[in-house]
C-alpha cells in the first residue's frame, strides 16, 4: 500500500520543519512542501496530494486565495485542506470556511492534536 | 547543562525543528528571522524584543511587533529583575495587561538571558502569548533554553569567529 501523502504549505521554514518531523516521528505519511499559496496550487496539481495543511498568512497568495483555488481545479476539489494559522478569532476561522477549507487548527501546533485531525481524514 | 548541549539528537519535534532551523541559519538576518519563526509559530507569542546588556547600559538590537518607543531598553520592563537574567536566570513574570487595550487578563513575560563566550551579552523578551496559548510548561521552557543557547552561538559567537 503506498503511504497517504500531505503537502505542507508555510512560509516559515520553522513550521514546515517542525510539522515534518511531527508527522515522521508519529505517522508514516509522506510529506511535500510549498512555501506560499502559488507554489501550493502548482504543487497540488503536480504531486496529487491526499490532504493539504496550509497556514493562512503568507506572501503572493495566502491560505484562503488557495484555498479558494484548489476547490476550483477538478484534480484538488475534493483533497480536504487543512488551514493552519495563529489567529483563532471566530470571525477569521469563519473566512476559512467560506474559502472552502475543511478543518481549521491554531498555531502553536500540537502534535497530537494535528496527527489525530489528520487520521480522522487519512486513516492511520 | 543547558538544554541545547543536552541535545545532541533531540526527541522534540519543536526543539529539533528550531535547533536544526537556528543552526542552519546563513547569517545574521536569518537567524533574526529564525528567532521570529520559533517565537511566534512554535511558542505563541507575539512580540519580541532583543536587547543588548552592556556595562554602558542597554539597547534595543532588534525587534518584531513591540512597541519601540515604549520599550527601547530592556529596563523599560519593570517586571524584569534584570540583575537576575544577566546571571543567567530564565524569568517568566505574570503582567496585569499587556497595554495595548485589547487584552483585559494577565499575560506572561518572559525574559531569555542570551549569553556568549560565557556571559550574558543580550535579553531576549517575548510579550503578549496568543489568546489560544494557555501559560507556559515545562516543554516552553526546554524551547526557551534551546533558544537562548543556539541564539548566543549563532548571533554573537559564530559572528566573531568569522570576524577573527
Amino acid at each position: 500500500m503506498t503511504a497517504k501523502k500531505i503537502l505542507l504549505v508555510d512560509d516559515s521554514k520553522t513550521a514546515l520543519m517542525m510539522e515534518r518531523a511531527i508527522l515522521e516521528k508519529r505517522t508514516k505519511y509522506q510529506c511535500v512542501t510549498a512555501s506560499d499559496g502559488l507554489e501550493a496550487v502548482s504543487k497540488a496539481s503536480e504531486e496529487h496530494p491526499d490532504l493539504v495543511l496550509m497556514d493562512v498568512v503568507m506572501p503572493r497568495m495566502n491560505g484562503f486565495e488557495a484555498c479558494k483555488k484548489l476547490r476550483q481545479l477538478p484534480e484538488t476539489r475534493e483533497v480536504p485542506i487543512v488551514l493552519l494559522t495563529t489567529r483563532g478569532e471566530e470571525t477569521y476561522m469563519e473566512a476559512g470556511f467560506q474559502s472552502g477549507c475543511n478543518d481549521y487548527l491554531t498555531k502553536p501546533v500540537d502534535g497530537e492534536e494535528l496527527v489525530k485531525l489528520l487520521q480522522s481524514y487519512l486513516g492511520e | 547543562m543547558t538544554a541545547g548541549a543536552a541535545m545532541g539528537k533531540v526527541e522534540d519535534p519543536r526543539l529539533e525543528a528550531a535547533q536544526k532551523r537556528l543552526r542552519e541559519s546563513v547569517d545574521r538576518a536569518d537567524t533574526l528571522e529564525a528567532i521570529r519563526e520559533i517565537v511566534t509559530n512554535l511558542l505563541g507569542c507575539e512580540e519580541i524584543g532583543l536587547f543588548s546588556v552592556e556595562r554602558e547600559g542597554s539597547g534595543l538590537l532588534w525587534s518584531f511587533g513591540i512597541d519601540t518607543k515604549r520599550h527601547s531598553t530592556v529596563d523599560s520592563f519593570a517586571e524584569c529583575a534584570l540583575h537576575r537574567v544577566i546571571q543567567g536566570e530564565l524569568q517568566v513574570a505574570q503582567v496585569d495587561h499587556e497595554g495595548h487595550g485589547h487584552h483585559d487578563t494577565p499575560s506572561l513575560r518572559i525574559f531569555v538571558p542570551i549569553r556568549a563566550h560565557n556571559r550574558t551579552v543580550a535579553v531576549l523578551v517575548m510579550l503578549k502569548l496568543l489568546p489560544q496559548k494557555l501559560g507556559f510548561n515545562k516543554a516552553d521552557t526546554n524551547l526557551v533554553k534551546l533558544l537562548a543557547d543556539e541564539t548566543g552561538r549563532a548571533l554573537f559567537e559564530r559572528s566573531t569567529n568569522a570576524n577573527a
